[in-house]
């Protein structure tokens, strides 16, 4: 299953994500006497099926404050959620959370690796080594684990982002011990060959190069590189360039594998119908036997240094037919009080027919194709973008001065409370249909224990981003979407759209040119 | 998200994931579960496969599964409202937003005749343009505060409209979806601001969209009639086509086809069936029309032999192949098998198609068997996979082979028993969500399938073994194939002559012949690998704003040098 995740906080304009209980108290985590005393043991021996120590307790942080919140006309409905945690001794977190509905089960396992972790002139090594999970391990050979799921009714789940790797999948409740046997297997003992990897590097060549066909892409990945530029770790492309991907070579793509798929680098989450104490003895005899590796520390990416004038960039895209402008700003990391507000702005700004863009340029005087907003959920620094497609070039300028209007009016007055209340009706309405998905709810809890460290954080959190207000968003808007901090893409088609594409990307099977030592740097 | 989706068209969800909920609907005993099929665990250790090298056959077998809980389809209860048009409720405990789906299957756009794009263009016409005395702004402000965002859909056989409200709020919702309905306005200025959006969509799709070209080429050349144009051939509209649509036809097809008639309005959610049909009844009440124009849909024939027909995409790097035949009625008890059949030889990338394809044709990607539904006639049978175009040929060659192969050598029992069981155990997994049943239920009413179709579904898919496979399949030849192909035609036309004349059209053009190539039997079907990029042009000069506010084109950054030979998309 091509899943786009609920990333960490993500906003996309039409969908905002959130789900939670307003109250904690539905909000489980298992403790026992024998918690903390617990210290992991590398190399331990693998303990006899069944034979299981008692759960281990995580500290319970601090229960989240409650929001500030001001006079708010609209309630948010509270999702009862139950979450379990667990930690053993190879330092593999696990989030438990049953829901019995409909008789599936997910599991969703999140590394702690991704583009961000990789060097100059091997990026796209994240992704050849989540590909490679795919590729066998000790008691699964090569495509048989998609052939085991598939065949019990499964599908999987993956996807790559700058700073997490998730793998998964989603199968009726009976095949929870399967699919928790699949991962650990691929844990414990993951089969990275030359030719697994001459494999998967060949089939990433081909879709990069189908990626790069798309329009839109170039100016994307323009975009992220100019919002982020002086930090390597943020700035490239999560998917890896063409020349570092031909070039990439077994033993760091190896070393990858071993020290950041590995079990302290993991959350495993599941969802769905199942028994908690049945699952967690699964868990037990499946992942005890997992190693610690010595190294498995992900270092933070160097801080993005902070902008002080507009960047601007044109690119002509031999495979769009209408101009687009991309906007981009460098944001607080997702999970912050910021980030909230600016995730409440673009879905006002962006998010729908209704919203302000929607209505200036789509109803009001029909100046644009279709306008897009989101954040992409990461750490450290996020992405905000909002994208407009122009019918011709005379509609960008205009385009461009509506979106600072827009802005502009923002930072000055803030949403209105139509504004507000309608935002949150949409968060609720969102929270609610991913929550009822196991899969959905596997994500978000992995990707919360991973990113803030406690998965029953997803309790507070749709009343924490309901709760924003008018004030706060103000407030983020002025301080963050400012000009000086803006980047613009134009994507202009070909001087003559009905002259055919004059460059095509290089053939995926051709041999790419060694990578530069010194690769340019982007001007301002 | 704003605007016009790239297509507005939605691609259906297959009914087989609605085949097993008669567990549920008939009150039929529960479905036993199959057990673990052990032939899916390969026996042999290859150490290039995968594994670990050193540990003999010391091969753990995957743990068996727990004890299965069937997936139960919640009732369905059916109600005639007073419209003449029906209500479908599904209702699913403790959800505290409904799912509602109106199904029109009058307005699919089988019934544009020959004003391709005419249904679409509606569609998007009458929810966008205001209705009664409410502008379009006033309209998306309303289903804002709602929490709903509507949307539109149209297939070959219907269009949908679709969202999800908070139950408390489901009178609101049904209220404006009844204005939306009845009275829109379809105003010139509205009707030609979709039609705009629609054309640029359509242009965007043909310059670089190598699936809905190879799907458009298909769909005509399957349902090409000599005389006439059958309501399944034009997959889309082309820009070409949008172009010639006027506002007058918008609200004549509007008139003539948004009626209550043959209407499905599904709703699935914490909802009394007896309170829905109330709200529903108020609501639609005012909503009237004559019954549609019939229409008439001739069996299509696909002539023996291959016909090859391009989609130049000049540049593109990959081919998209679609070769399809046309198969059985979805009516038809065959089709369960074919369906089966399809799963087990094609559903995945680990499958006899995929794996075959891979090791045959290495510069191959991603084939895949599918049985597209369509609610009269045969069904397309499809098979799909990408390739390098330097192996086009190979590649097309591969996939004929395996399709003529899948008659004479069908697939094994185990594999047949892997795909039925992954077809009913797997329905919870599909239908995980309201909004996968909704969809599901408004799936259904577009096929006109009948009320008891996931009973007899299910009850056809347990029947079916690898001999009503093997009889479905040799029903099914590929003797007459359209095989469609998107990609740069100056690369890939040479590599297919030697399977047929090739027949290049131009997606910018509306497919629109550009030459045929004759058949060359001593063509090759592969080429070298060939080399390096050339330069890209120069980029305009931008129009930016500057921070004065003035209109004169601000500073910018240079663009950024060429990227070298191979190493990377042109910036």
């Amino acid at each position: 299953m091509a899943l786009r995740p609920w990333l960490l906080g993500a906003v996309l304009a039409t969908t905002s994500l959130a789900a939670a209980d307003a109250t904690a108290t539905t909000v489980t985590a298992t403790a026992t006497k024998h918690a903390q005393k617990k210290k992991p043991k590398p190399g331990k021996t693998p303990k006899k099926h069944g034979d299981r120590p008692p759960p281990v307790h995580v500290p319970t942080p601090p229960a989240p404050a409650k929001p500030k919140v001001e006079a708010t006309p609209r309630q948010v409905r509270a999702l009862p959620i139950t979450v379990t945690r667990l930690l053993l001794d190879n330092g593999l977190r696990v989030v438990l959370s049953p829901d019995p509905r409909v008789p599936v089960v997910s599991v969703v396992v999140a590394y702690d690796a991704g583009s961000r972790d990789e060097d100059r002139g091997a990026t796209g090594t994240a992704l050849v080594a989540s590909r490679l999970l795919f590729q066998g391990s000790a008691n699964v050979l090569r495509g048989e684990h998609e052939r085991l799921v598939w065949g019990r009714g499964g599908e999987i789940v993956r996807a790559n982002e700058v700073d997490r790797t998730i793998v998964g999948g989603i199968a009726p409740s009976s095949e929870l011990p399967l699919l928790l046997w699949l991962e650990a297997d691929r844990m414990k003992s993951l089969t990275v060959t030359q030719d697994a990897l001459d494999t998967v590097k060949k089939a990433q060549l081909a879709a990069r190069a189908q990626e790069l066909s798309a329009p839109l892409t170039a100016g994307r990945e323009r975009l992220r590189e100019l919002v982020f530029q002086g930090s390597f770790a943020l700035e490239h492309d999560p998917r890896g360039a063409i020349a570092d991907l031909g070039a990439l070579r077994l033993d760091p793509v190896k070393a990858f594998c071993e020290t950041r798929l590995s079990a302290p680098n993991a959350v495993v989450a599941i969802a769905g119908d199942f028994d908690v104490d049945h699952a967690t003895q699964l868990v037990h005899r499946f992942f005890d036997t997992a190693k610690r590796p010595e190294r498995a520390e992900s270092k933070p990416p160097a801080p993005v240094p902070e902008q002080t004038s507009q960047r601007t960039a044109v690119l002509e895209d031999a495979h769009t037919r209408a101009p687009s402008v991309l906007f981009g700003w460098a944001i607080p990391a997702a999970g912050t009080e910021d980030h909230d507000a600016l995730g409440a702005a673009v879905s006002i700004l962006s998010g729908g027919p209704a919203s302000r863009l929607g209505q200036r340029l789509l109803l009001d005087k029909p100046l644009a194709l279709a306008v897009r907003g989101s954040t992409e959920g990461q750490r450290g620094m996020d992405l905000l973008s909002i994208e407009v497609d122009v019918e011709s070039d005379a509609a960008r300028l205009e385009a461009l001065r509506a979106v600072e209007a827009e802005l502009d009016a923002l930072a000055k007055s803030g949403p209105t409370d139509a504004e507000l209340d309608a935002y949150r009706a949409r968060l609720e309405a969102s929270a609610e249909s991913a929550m009822g998905r196991a899969d959905e709810r596997a994500l978000r809890l992995a990707e919360l224990e991973l990113s803030l460290g406690d998965a029953r954080l997803l309790a507070t959190e749709l009343p924490r981003r309901a709760g924003v207000t008018r004030e706060k968003i103000r407030a983020a808007v002025t301080r963050y979407l400012v000009p000086a901090r803006r980047t613009l893409v134009e994507v202009l088609p070909p001087r003559d759209a009905s002259d055919p594409p004059k460059k095509p990307a290089p053939p995926p099977s051709a041999p790419p040119p060694p990578p530069p030592k010194h690769p340019p740097r982007h001007k301002r | 998200m704003t605007g016009a989706a790239p297509i507005a068209r939605r691609a259906r969800v297959t009914l087989l994931a609605a085949l097993a909920p008669a567990v549920a609907l008939s009150c039929s005993p529960p479905l036993p579960a199959e057990q673990p099929i052990k032939g899916l665990t390969i026996p042999v250790r290859d150490p290039a496969q995968g594994g670990a090298p050193d540990d003999g056959d010391a091969r753990e077998d995957p743990p068996d599964a727990d004890p299965a809980r069937p997936f139960v389809f919640p009732g369905v209860t059916r109600a005639r409202l007073g419209n003449g048009g029906d209500l479908v409720v599904a209702r699913l405990t403790g959800t505290a937003h409904v799912e509602v789906s109106l199904v029109l299957p009058a307005a699919g756009h089988a019934a544009d005749g020959d004003r391709s794009g005419l249904a679409t263009l509606t569609a998007a016409a009458v929810t966008s343009s205001g209705a009664g005395k409410a502008s379009a702004k006033e309209i998306a402000q309303r289903a804002a505060a709602l929490g709903l965002s509507l949307g539109v859909a149209t297939t070959a056989d219907a269009t949908t409209l679709s969202f999800a409200v908070p139950k408390a709020r489901l009178g609101e919702a049904m209220e404006l979806l009844s204005s939306v309905l009845r009275e829109p306005r379809l105003d010139d200025a509205a009707v030609t601001r979709e039609k705009r959006k629609q054309k640029a969509s359509r242009a965007a799709l043909a310059r670089g969209d190598a699936r809905w070209a190879t799907t458009m080429l298909l769909y005509r050349e399957l349902f090409k009639l000599p005389t006439s144009v059958h309501p399944y051939a034009s997959a889309d509209a082309t820009a070409q086509e949008v172009e010639k649509l006027t506002v007058a036809e918008v609200k004549a097809f509007h008139k003539q086809r948004w009626v209550p008639s043959g209407s499905v309005l599904v709703m699935v959610g914490d909802v009394d069936a007896a309170d829905a049909r109330v709200l529903a009844d108020r609501a639609l009440a005012s909503w009237k029309g004559a019954d549609p124009p019939a229409q008439s849909f001739t069996a299509p024939v696909v002539a023996d032999g291959v016909r090859i027909v391009v989609a130049d995409l000049p540049g593109a790097p990959t081919s998209e192949i679609a070769i399809g035949t046309l198969a059985v009625d979805r009516s038809d008890e065959a089709w369960t098998a074919l369906a089966v059949a399809t799963e087990a030889l094609g559903g995945a990338s680990t499958t006899r198609l995929a794996t075959t394809l891979a090791a045959s044709t290495p510069l191959s990607h991603r084939a895949r068997l599918l049985l597209p539904e369509v609610a009269r006639g045969p069904v397309p049978w499809v098979a799909r996979a990408t390739s390098e175009a330097r192996g086009t040929g190979l590649t097309v060659q591969a996939l004929l082979d395996e399709l003529r192969r899948a008659a004479e050598s069908p697939p094994s029992d185990t594999d047949v028993a892997a795909a039925r069981r992954r077809l009913l155990d797997g329905l919870g997994v599909r239908l995980r969500g309201p909004r996968d049943i909704a969809t599901t239920l408004a799936s259904a009413a577009e096929l006109r399938l009948p009320d008891d179709f996931a009973d007899r579904g299910a009850s056809q898919l347990r029947a079916t073994d690898g001999s009503a496979v093997a009889k479905a399949l040799r029903a099914s030849t590929f003797a007459g194939v359209i095989v469609a192909v998107a990609g740069d035609a100056a690369r890939i036309a040479p590599l297919l002559v030697r399977l047929g004349d090739v027949t290049v059209t131009s997606p910018e053009r509306g497919f629109e012949r550009v030459r045929t190539l004759p058949a060359d039997a001593q063509a090759p079907l592969e080429a070298a690998p060939s080399g390096a990029s050339p330069a890209p042009p120069p980029p305009r000069p931008p129009v930016t704003p500057d921070p004065t506010g003035s209109s004169a084109p601000a500073t910018s950054a240079p663009p950024p040098a060429p990227a070298p030979p191979s190493a990377g998309p042109p910036r």
